[in-house]
């Protein structure tokens, strides 16, 4: 079987398109802290305005159409698996859909779903209540539970379009760009924990910021990381930096890294012998290689850029085989001369031909919110892992591409559906993973580090000691890094992530929650305590909205209360203590459910 | 019980088919090899626990274990004599020297990593970083294959690890967390003759709590938490589960006792060494004697210095230092073991990421070296009393019997009665042998 990954949408665009400029990123590092609300207005110009424009925007896709066909028919020959995909006719063949707004492409989706639930006779389960929205909302957008005010005011809202105020007002905080920021740190660090590219994290973390806040189009992001000038980066300066180190600056893991975390493709068994599964053969895997050859001596010599008469070729290592640099459907670079063979490369990455840029990206997003993607795994978009939808994880990547690689765009789609706002409440065993991977039921999720670490702030109000900010000898100085490293996982998926005993016994014992659940060191516990508008059964709810973002059962009410008749505060305080302990060891603390 | 289940026949059949072809090329070339494998298998009495003595920065093979006396590349140590006429040591081991008929020193192992990070996770994992696939550190598989899942102690645990340098080394990878290493002792480096601290990190509340209060939280979280899986399950639900129901069996378990070492006579606690390394060998049989599959302690430094093995600058007085640590140690740990019976069942490893160029460098230092070094087996499954592979003269290069990292590993595995072609399912979804199947276990090492 040839494989069919790179079956061509000749109808897709992406920001690229004349209808919009790119979206510029100031470099240094006085400006991380300015608005670039400009800026988000380039990127984040609303659907409405783009509506009228319809018809200048087809007849242009009729030009692009033209294009990019010819431009396929000089590539024909080259690539016998072009030829293949497009005499087999396929959905990509099909007229193009429409551009729909969020709003539309959720009812469309969650029409697909009710057919193809009520045909195999699904029972998807029951729609969230608002507290389990609100809290998996603030949880899967910025990262982080809700306050307790937070929660009380979306409870008390009584606007029927409530969910999706929250929702845009959500994606209008820093918080939201931070927290995507951490969640594709994670992703392009692999998990890497190299000493020089965990020094170097946090400039791409707030590299990556920076783009995010300002809505830059996520294939100007990825084209921005594959042709940054790599730099030695001794400051906290925003840079991707740490990407290429986590890749040691090697060719051969630059290549896997990026086919994997922009193509969805694992070429990298391909390193060292032809891949036992898959079709990849270890020249074509060098081949693109090539394009991140000699960073690593050039970085040495002290020019970061690829020398422009570099020889596109490269040696597969213990045999004597010279292949040269090609995109990883066998086509050929068309390379201007002086031009760096990884801006080459970066416009095959993101360019509209290559369907898998988006899938990819729309894979991973998608399995961030929904537990799961259409794919799975979620980082292999091997043929032989057919999607779950697959029309419909077409026509989200297409509408991602109309849409200008819009990451909002996608995040208000998803969020919009019925489907993401169902409750993980359910049947237990197989019938439960039936559901979930038919996207009938929210499975549970394990939070990720940063959502632990950013939650415990947000429950208990820790404050970093000021003190701690001037150990620099100590790598791990800092409550977050303490959480960061205890709650590190190497799991692709979140329904994946393990809870470990080192984990469970730093919450039950470890100073950080003792702090926060003793009254005499806890400011918020304190408040709580000694406030005089607080019963004891309003001590308990506050408690509980603070850590599991609800309001109690009666029965867990009763759990806590202790009712003294006397005045002594002492046994109060305890209780009060004991309540909160249980709350942030509790699995639903620990859970986004 | 979820690797388990992740096990090969979840395959797809097209994978299925490839692997089969694969076997049956694997068997036609190392017949003997499978036969001791399956037997391994088979005789599940043969199970062991492995003690890894990990000599963090690479540890001078010269200078210990594969003495050149004669030649410029010797320096200026003295070889011994053992307790195996021929087998000689470096004069600074020498209590461990009494043990030689245990010991099975391999002086041709061979490698390619010469960097601290990746060779430090090359010798622990047994494969070289490829993409996304999260190969498990040897502890995880050991425990995977030997570990009792109901057991109160956890079935790998770590004394002093450099996990900084390497985390992967210390990574359960794709076999999950339950499999992590319980990590003590790693308070960061600096402390190496600090013997205090060898404790679980939090297995004790911060706080001064009463028993009763600690009981009446637990009890009050397990009855909130009845309620929530009453209405919510799924994989986390159950790791979340285990990991407290196992974090809470530790906290009140008699086993966790084997954490206070106060409970050993002075004497035997002064016989190990004063210091982190010697008190990890004693928690090391401490836990081995308790049914822990898999131990390793780290060698971090010695005296003042905390560079461990790296020793650039002034090898060898930072090599008999390091001696003065390591010898009393292992050798009492040997003495222990067979007193109580237990060395036929614990196999000791030796072994750094790398060796040290055999040429002396301008400060007095050895520098990297992957081509040729040694590691030392001893105990259960391992033929004692004998030298495996030779290098020259000159200990630049190996002339009999190399041994690559996954040939050492594989050879291990089959000591402690484990199949090193077993296969677990990967993060890919790809099934990934315990050991590289090109490796070729060392025959002659296994008793």
């Amino acid at each position: 079987m040839k494989r069919d990954l790179f079956t061509f949408n000749l109808t897709s665009k992406c920001s690229q398109s004349p209808q919009g400029g790119r979206t510029k990123v100031p470099q240094s590092t006085n400006s991380v802290a300015r608005p670039v609300s400009n800026l988000t207005r380039v990127a984040g110009f609303s659907v409405a305005a783009q509506l009228p424009s319809a018809t200048a925007q087809r007849s242009f896709a009729v030009r692009a159409s033209l294009i990019i066909i010819v431009g396929i028919c000089l590539l024909v020959p080259m690539r016998s698996v072009i030829a293949e995909s497009r005499a087999v006719p396929g959905e990509h063949d099909t007229d193009q859909s429409p551009k729909r707004s969020s709003r539309e492409l959720a009812a469309w989706i969650d029409e697909r779903f009710q057919e193809s639930w009520k045909s195999q006779g699904i029972e998807p389960a029951h729609a969230t209540n608002d507290a389990e929205f609100v809290r998996r909302a603030f949880l899967d957008l910025i990262g982080r539970i809700p306050s307790v005010a937070e929660v009380r005011g979306f409870l008390d809202d009584s606007r029927l379009d409530k969910r999706q105020s929250l929702i845009e007002e959500l994606l209008q905080r820093g918080a939201f760009a931070s927290h995507l920021a951490n969640t594709w740190r994670e992703l392009l660090l692999a998990g890497n924990t190299a000493i020089d590219a965990r020094a170097q994290a946090p400039a791409l973390e707030t590299w990556l910021k920076l783009r995010f806040s300002a809505n830059m189009p996520y294939d100007q992001v990825a084209s921005e990381l594959l042709t940054s000038v790599l730099e030695q980066n001794n400051a906290r300066a925003p840079s991707p930096l740490a990407f290429y180190q986590a890749a040691e600056f090697k060719p051969e893991l630059l290549a896997a890294s990026v086919s994997r975390v922009f193509l969805g493709v694992q070429v990298q068994c391909a390193q060292c012998h032809d891949h036992p599964f898959a079709a990849w053969k270890q020249p074509q895997f060098w081949s693109f290689a090539a394009f991140f050859k000699n960073l690593d001596q050039n970085r040495a010599a002290g020019t970061m850029q690829a020398d422009a008469a570099d020889s596109e070729e490269i040696l597969i290592p213990g045999k004597d085989i010279l292949v040269p640099a090609l995109f990883l459907d066998g086509s050929q670079p068309e390379r201007s001369k002086g031009a760096d063979k990884r801006v080459v490369l970066a416009r095959w990455v993101t360019g509209p031909q290559n369907p898998l840029f988006a899938k990819a990206v729309v894979n991973r997003v998608w399995g961030n919110f929904f537990g799961r993607g259409f794919v799975q795994p979620i980082d292999d978009l091997d043929p032989a892992n057919s999607p779950v939808f697959g029309s419909v994880f077409d026509e989200v990547c297409q509408q991602f591409r109309l849409h200008r690689c819009d990451l909002k765009y996608l995040v208000r789609t998803i969020t919009a559906t019925r489907a993401y706002q169902l409750s993980s409440r359910g049947v237990q065993g197989a019938a439960n993973d039936r559901l979930t991977s038919q996207f009938a039921q929210m499975p549970l999720r394990r939070l990720t580090g940063d959502q632990v670490f950013a939650s415990f702030v947000q429950a208990t109000g820790y404050r970093e000691p000021t003190t701690n900010r001037q150990n620099v000898i100590n790598v791990n100085a800092g409550a977050r890094d303490d959480f960061l490293t205890k709650f590190a996982d190497s799991s692709v998926a979140s329904t994946e992530t393990e809870t470990t005993i080192l984990q469970a016994l730093s919450l039950m014992n470890g100073r950080y929650v003792a702090d926060a659940t003793n009254v005499e060191q806890s400011e918020f516990l304190a408040t709580v305590a000694e406030s005089p508008f607080f019963d004891e059964p309003a001590q308990i709810e506050i408690l509980f909205l603070a850590t599991v973002g609800r309001l109690p059962q009666p029965d867990e009410l009763e759990l806590f209360l202790i009712r003294s008749p006397s005045d002594d505060p002492a046994p109060k305080k305890t209780a009060l203590a004991e309540a909160f302990w249980t709350l942030l060891n509790s699995a639903e603390f620990l859970l986004n459910h | 019980m979820k690797s388990a289940s992740k096990r090969i026949e979840q395959l797809a059949r097209r994978d299925w088919l490839k692997l089969c072809t694969a076997c049956v090329a694997g068997t036609a070339t190392s017949g003997w090899f499978q036969a001791l494998a399956d037997d391994a298998v088979r005789r599940p009495e043969r199970r062991r626990s492995c003690i890894l003595l990990w000599m963090s920065g690479g540890p001078s093979q010269i200078d210990t274990f594969d003495l050149k006396p004669g030649h410029a590349n010797g320096g200026t140590f003295q070889e011994i004599a053992t307790a195996v006429p021929g087998m000689k040591i470096s004069q600074h081991l020498p209590q461990l020297a009494k043990f030689a008929s245990d010991l099975a020193i391999v002086r041709s192992m061979s490698t390619k990593e010469g960097d601290h990070s990746r060779a430090t996770s090359f010798a622990h994992t047994g494969y070289l970083p490829q993409g996304p696939i999260r190969y498990p550190t040897f502890g995880s598989l050991v425990a995977n294959e030997l570990g009792d899942k109901n057991a109160e102690l956890p079935n790998f645990v770590s004394i002093a690890p450099n996990r900084a340098l390497s985390p992967l080394a210390y990574d359960p990878g794709f076999l999950g967390a339950h499999l992590s290493p319980l990590i003590v002792g790693a308070n960061g480096t600096g402390a190496e003759m600090d013997e205090s601290n060898l404790k679980v990190e939090d297995l004790q509340p911060a706080q001064e709590l009463a028993r009763g209060q600690i009981d009446k939280r637990q009890k009050k979280l397990q009855s909130l938490n009845d309620r929530f899986f009453a209405s919510y399950s799924g994989p986390p639900a159950l790791s979340y589960r285990a990991a407290y129901d196992r974090a809470i069996t530790l906290m009140n378990s008699q086993a966790a006792s084997a954490f206070t070492l106060d409970d050993e006579p002075a004497s035997i606690r002064d016989a190990y060494g004063r210091n982190r390394f010697g008190q990890g060998c004693l928690l090391a049989r401490r836990l081995v004697e308790r049914g822990v599959p898999f131990v390793e302690v780290t060698l971090n430094g010695a005296g003042q210095q905390n560079i461990g093995w790296d020793t650039h600058a002034e090898n060898f007085k930072n090599v008999e230092q390091l001696c003065g640590v390591l010898d009393p140690a292992w050798a009492t740990l040997m003495s222990d073991l067979k007193q109580r019976g237990l060395l036929e069942n614990t196999l000791v490893v030796w072994m750094g990421e790398f060796g040290r160029t055999p040429k002396i460098n301008d400060n007095g230092g050895r520098d990297h070296y992957p081509q040729v070094w040694s590691s030392v087996l001893a105990g259960g499954g391992i033929k004692g009393g004998q030298i495996i592979g030779r290098s020259s003269d000159d200990g630049m290069t190996v002339e009999d019997r190399p041994v690559s990292m996954p040939d050492l590993l594989a050879s291990i595995c089959l000591g402690l009665g484990i199949d090193p072609l077993a296969q677990n399912l990967s993060n890919v979804g790809r099934p990934i042998r315990i050991v590289d199947p090109a490796a070729q276990p060392v025959k002659e090492l296994l008793g």
